[in-house]
C-alpha cells in the first residue's frame, strides 16, 4: 500500500505497530532463555506436544518396570537362596545315608545317623517354610499360610497352600514369575499341573514307575453297592491323569444304583474317589494286565464308605516334578533302621532325583535372572533413548536461544530508536518553525 | 468603471469566505486526535458575477460546501476488520486462559496421575497383600481424581465466566445501538455542519459495535443509518431500534442464549446467527472449543472408571469379596470427570481392593492387579478411535494447543489486518497538520489581503462620496 499522505496518527500507529511487534518478538525470544526449554505452553508448538507426552508416560512407565525388575529379582535371588541351603541339606543327607549303609555301624551309631538325618530333616523344612518381608516364599499366593507342616512326623504341603505363581510385568508385554511352586519342588508334585500329569510318567509311593505305555487296557473292575463295575480305559501317548480319573469316574456313575454322584478327582497328584451317602464302593481295583506293579499301586482294598473319600495312601501318585524330598528322607530312616541296603540304594536313587530336582529349579531361576539382567538393562537403554528425545523435543539450545534474544534485543532498541527520531521529526510540523 | 460596492461586496465575501475555511482548519487541528474523525475540507467557489454595463463584474467568493473526506469503502473495510479482530481476539485470549489449566508440562497434570494410579497397581501386584500398597493404590486414584475434578470445574467456571462476558457485550451492543439512534435523530433535524460531526461519532460508533459483532450498515436518503448485526437483524431502524436481550438456554446447561425482539415485538433467539465478532468468538470458545474439551475429560473418566471396574469387579479382595467397583458406576459419559469417584466399597478400605482373581489365590494373588496396571498400555474404544488412556490425553492436550496457536495467529493476522487498513484509513480521512497549516498560511493571506481590498474599496468609497467638496 503506496503512502499517499503521512499524518500524525498514521504515523503514530505505524510506530506502535512497530514497538509492539519488536517488543513481542523480544518478549517471546525471552522465554527459553529463562526456563531452558522450547515448549513452554501447549501452543508453542502443537505439533509435538502428543509425541512429548508419549515418551513422558513412557519414561515413568519405564521406572515402574526397573522397580519391578527389582522386585522379582530380590524375591528370585531370596528363593534361589534357599534352594541352595536345600540342595546344601540333601547333599549332607547323602553323606549321613552312605554312612549308615555300613554294616558295621552298630545299632548305637545307626540311631545317631537317623537322629542327625532327622535334624536335616527339620532343617530342610525350614527352607521350605522361608518367609521374605513375612511372606511366605514357598506357600504359592497362600502368601500368609505356612506351606510345609508335620504331622506325625509326615511333612506334607498345607492343603491351605497352592502352587499358583504370581507374575509381574517387567515391560508392556513381558511377565516373569516371582515365586517357585514349593509343592513341586519339595514334594514333586503340583496342585496346577497334577491333573496334566501324563499316566506313561507315573510312579507308585516309592517313587517306582508303574510301567504304564501307551497301548496299555486299564480293567476298571468293583463294586458300587451290590453292582458290579467292569470297564477299560485305553491308555494313549497322551492320556493324562485327569483322562483316567475321568474314565474312572464314569464308570463308576455308570452303575445302575439309582444316582450319578460318585466321583474320582486330580487332588494333590493323586486319584482320589468319593462315594455318595447310599452306596459303597468295595474291591475297586485298576489293573494293566502283566503289569503287578501297576496292580498292586492301584487297588482300593479298604472299602470306600458311604460318603467317604478314598486315603491318600490309596492313592496313584504322578511323576510330573519328582520326589517327595521329605518322604525320601522318611524312607531313608526307616531303611536305616531296618538295616536294608537295597532299600538304602533305591531311595539314595531317589534322593539324587530330589537333589536333581532342586538343581534343575536353582538352573531355571539362573535363567530367570539372566532375562531379568537383559531386561533391566534394555529398560535402561530405552530410558537413555527416551531422555534424549525428550531433550531434542523440549530442550532449548542455548546458544541458539542467547543469540535469538540477543538479536531480538538489538533489534527492539533499533526500533525504539527509530521511532524516537521518527516522533522527533513529526514534531518538526510548521507550528513549530 | 465598476462599482466600487461591488469590490467591497467582493473583499467583503473574501474575508468571511477565508474566515470559514480558517475555521475549517482550526476544526480539523483540533480534532487531529479524535478517534474516527474525518478531515473536513471547505469548498470554495466563486460567486455568481453581476452584469453591469455590458460587463460581468465577480462578487466574490463563497464557501460552497464542506464535506468530510470520507471513503465509504475504506470504512465498511475497517469495519469488517474490526469484527474479525473482535472474534480472533476474544477466543484467542479465552483459549490462553483455557490453555494454562491444560498445560502439563510441568511435574503435574492428568497425564502424570493416571501413569502413577496405573503403577500403583504394579506395586500392588508385588505385594498383593500389603496395607501400605492398597493404601497407596487409594490415594494416587484420589489424586487422579482430584485433578480430573479441578480441570472439569476449571471448564465449566470458564464456560460461565464467558457467559458473562457475553452479557456485557450484549449490553454494549444495545447501549451502542441507542447512541446511534440518538446521532440519527440529531443528523436529521441538523445543520449540514453539524451533521458532519454527527456522522463521524455516528461511523466512530458503527465501528465500535462492529468489534461485539458482524455489522451493516446502509445511509438512507434522508440520512438516517440502518444497522443491520448477524445475519439480518435489523439492530437500528432510522430512530427506531431492536434490542439484543439474554435468557438462560435449558438446553444448554441454562448458560446464556441471545434473544431479539424489534421494537416491542416477541423477543425470538438469535444466537446461531450472530457469526463473528467478539460476541461469536466468545461462543465458539463457550460452545464448541469447551464443550470439545469438557466432552473429551468426561470420555477418559468413563472409560477408566468402566475398564477398572471391569476387572476389579471381577476380582476378589482380601475379605474374600468379589463383585465389588473400584470407583462408583456410570451409565453414560455424561458428566463423567465431575462425578468419578472412589466407590463406597473400596473407599477408605484397602483390604476391600481385588488383587486377586480367585478366592483360592487369596492373599498372595495378584492377576486382578496386573491386569489393571496393564491398562495403561491397553488399546481402549474411544469416539476418536482406538487409543490407549494417555495416548487419547496427550490427544486432547495437543488439540488444545494446537486451538490456541491457531487462535493467535488468526488474530495476530487479523489485527495486523486491521492496522494497515486502520493506517490506510489515516492516510484518506486523518488529519495532516502540515497540510492544515499550509491552509492556515493560505487562507490567513487571502484574509490578510481581502482585508486590504477592503481598506482600499472603503478609501475609493470616502474619495467618492467627498467628490463634491
Amino acid at each position: 500500500m503506496a503512502l499517499s499522505r503521512l499524518t500524525f496518527s498514521s504515523n503514530l500507529l505505524l510506530i506502535q505497530n512497530r514497538l509492539t511487534s519488536a517488543a513481542l518478538k523480544y518478549q517471546k525470544a525471552a522465554v527459553p532463555a529463562t526456563t531452558g526449554l522450547m515448549v513452554n505452553t501447549l501452543s508453542d508448538d502443537s505439533s509435538v506436544i502428543s509425541h512429548l507426552f508419549s515418551l513422558r508416560a513412557s519414561s515413568l512407565r519405564n521406572e515402574q518396570f526397573q522397580r519391578n525388575i527389582t522386585n522379582v529379582t530380590s524375591k528370585i535371588q531370596f528363593t534361589d537362596g534357599q534352594l541352595a541351603q536345600s540342595i546344601d541339606v540333601l547333599q549332607r543327607v547323602r553323606e549321613v545315608t552312605l554312612r549308615a549303609n555300613d554294616a558295621s555301624n552298630s545299632s548305637t551309631a545307626l540311631t545317631q545317623l537317623n537322629t542327625q538325618l532327622g535334624d536335616l530333616k527339620t532343617e530342610l523344612m525350614g527352607y521350605a517354610n522361608a518367609q521374605l518381608n513375612n511372606r511366605y516364599v514357598f506357600s504359592g499366593t497362600a502368601t500368609t499360610t505356612q506351606p510345609f507342616t508335620s504331622s506325625s512326623g509326615v511333612v506334607s504341603f498345607s492343603s491351605s497352600a497352592n502352587s499358583t505363581i504370581n507374575s509381574e510385568y517387567l515391560s508392556p508385554t513381558l511377565t516373569m514369575a516371582g515365586n517357585l511352586d514349593g509343592n513341586a519342588l519339595f514334594t514333586g508334585t503340583s496342585t496346577t499341573a497334577a491333573s496334566t500329569a501324563l499316566l506313561t510318567n507315573c510312579r507308585n509311593s516309592n517313587g517306582v514307575s508303574l510301567g504304564i505305555a501307551a497301548g496299555n487296557t486299564i480293567t476298571i473292575a468293583g463294586s458300587v453297592g451290590a453292582t458290579a463295575v467292569s470297564t477299560t480305559y485305553t491308555v494313549t501317548s497322551t492320556s493324562t491323569l485327569a483322562d483316567l480319573a475321568s474314565a474312572l469316574q464314569t464308570a463308576l456313575r455308570a452303575v445302575a444304583d439309582g444316582d450319578t454322584t460318585e466321583t474320582a478327582t486330580v487332588t494333590s497328584g493323586k486319584i482320589r474317589v468319593a462315594t455318595d451317602a447310599t452306596n459303597a464302593i468295595t474291591n475297586l481295583t485298576l489293573s494293566i494286565s502283566g503289569n503287578s506293579t501297576f496292580n498292586t499301586a492301584f487297588t482300593y482294598s479298604t472299602t470306600i464308605a458311604a460318603g467317604g473319600n478314598t486315603a491318600d495312601s490309596n492313592a496313584l501318585k504322578t511323576a510330573v516334578d519328582g520326589e517327595d524330598i521329605f518322604d525320601v528322607i522318611d524312607d531313608i530312616v526307616t531303611a536305616i533302621s531296618a538295616q536294608s541296603p537295597t532299600d538304602i540304594a533305591t531311595h539314595l536313587a531317589r534322593l539324587d532325583l530330589g537333589i536333581n530336582q532342586l538343581s534343575a529349579a536353582r538352573a531355571k531361576v539362573g535363567t530367570r535372572l539372566q532375562q531379568l539382567e537383559a531386561a533391566g538393562t534394555f529398560i535402561n537403554q530405552e530410558d537413555v533413548r527416551i531422555s534424549q528425545d525428550l531433550s531434542n523435543l523440549q530442550d532449548a539450545p542455548m546458544d541458539k536461544v542467547l543469540s535469538d534474544l540477543v538479536t531480538r534485543e538489538t533489534a527492539l532498541r533499533m526500533v525504539y530508536s527509530s521511532s524516537q527520531r521518527i516522533l522527533s521529526a513529526a514534531n518538526m510540523s510548521l507550528m513549530n518553525n | 468603471m465598476g462599482s466600487s460596492l461591488t469590490i467591497f461586496e467582493s473583499a467583503i465575501s473574501a474575508l468571511g469566505t477565508n474566515s470559514q475555511a480558517l475555521s475549517v482548519a482550526g476544526q480539523n487541528i483540533a480534532n487531529v486526535n479524535t478517534p474516527g474523525y474525518s478531515r473536513q475540507h471547505a469548498t470554495l467557489a466563486a460567486r455568481a458575477p453581476q452584469t453591469m454595463g455590458g460587463l460581468e463584474l465577480g462578487l466574490g467568493v463563497s464557501v460552497t460546501q464542506i464535506t468530510r473526506i470520507f471513503d465509504q469503502y475504506t470504512e465498511r473495510r475497517l469495519r469488517d476488520a474490526n469484527t474479525s479482530s473482535g472474534g480472533a481476539s476474544a477466543r484467542y485470549n479465552q483459549l490462553a486462559s483455557i490453555e494454562g489449566a491444560f498445560n502439563e508440562l510441568g511435574n503435574d497434570g492428568i497425564s502424570k496421575y493416571m501413569t502413577d494410579f496405573f503403577n500403583s497397581w504394579h506395586d500392588l501386584a508385588d505385594d498383593p497383600d500389603s496395607i501400605p500398597a492398597r493404601q497407596n493404590v487409594l490415594g494416587k486414584a484420589s489424586v487422579l481424581i482430584d485433578r480430573i475434578h479441578s480441570l472439569d470445574t476449571t471448564i465449566r467456571n470458564a464456560r460461565t465466566n464467558i457467559d458473562g462476558n457475553i452479557k456485557d457485550v450484549v449490553a454494549k451492543i444495545n447501549t451502542i445501538a441507542a447512541d446511534i439512534v440518538t446521532l440519527n435523530e440529531k443528523i436529521k433535524t441538523s445543520s449540514s455542519e453539524e451533521a458532519l460531526t454527527f456522522n463521524d461519532q455516528r461511523t466512530q460508533k458503527v465501528k465500535e459495535m462492529a468489534q461485539y459483532v458482524n455489522v451493516t450498515a446502509f445511509e438512507s436518503a434522508d440520512g438516517v443509518y440502518q444497522v443491520y448485526i448477524g445475519e439480518g437483524l435489523q439492530l437500528v431502524n432510522g430512530t427506531g431500534r431492536g434490542t439484543l436481550g439474554t435468557a438462560p438456554d435449558s438446553t444448554n446447561s441454562n448458560l446464556t442464549k441471545i434473544t431479539f425482539a424489534l421494537g416491542s415485538g416477541t423477543a425470538s433467539t438469535v444466537t446461531s446467527r450472530l457469526t463473528d465478532g467478539e460476541i461469536y468468538g466468545n461462543l465458539t470458545v463457550r460452545d464448541t472449543d469447551l464443550v470439545t474439551y469438557q466432552s473429551r475429560l468426561n470420555e477418559l473418566a468413563y472409560q477408566i472408571v468402566t475398564k477398572v471396574n471391569t476387572v476389579h469387579t471381577a476380582g476378589y479382595n482380601l475379605n474374600s469379596a468379589t463383585s465389588k467397583y473400584f470407583f462408583t458406576t456410570m451409565a453414560s459419559s455424561t458428566d463423567a470427570a465431575r462425578d468419578i469417584t472412589l466407590s463406597s466399597d473400596v473407599s477408605g478400605l484397602p483390604k476391600a481392593l481385588a488383587a486377586a482373581d480367585a478366592a483360592g489365590s487369596l492373599p498372595g494373588g495378584n492377576v486382578a492387579a496386573l491386569a489393571i496396571a496393564a491398562l495403561m498400555d491397553t488399546t481402549v474404544a474411544f469416539t476418536t478411535g482406538n487409543n490407549t488412556f494417555h495416548g487419547f490425553h496427550s490427544d486432547l492436550l495437543s488439540r488444545v494447543g494446537n486451538d490456541a496457536e491457531g487462535a493467535k495467529n488468526s488474530a495476530e493476522f487479523s489485527q495486523s489486518v486491521l492496522d494497515q487498513i486502520a493506517a490506510y484509513r489515516e492516510q484518506v480521512s486523518g488529519v495532516s497538520v502540515d497540510e492544515e497549516q499550509i491552509n492556515i498560511v493560505k487562507y490567513q493571506a487571502a484574509f490578510q489581503a481581502a482585508s486590504k481590498l477592503v481598506a482600499v474599496s472603503k478609501e475609493i468609497l470616502d474619495t467618492l462620496v467627498h467628490l463634491g467638496e
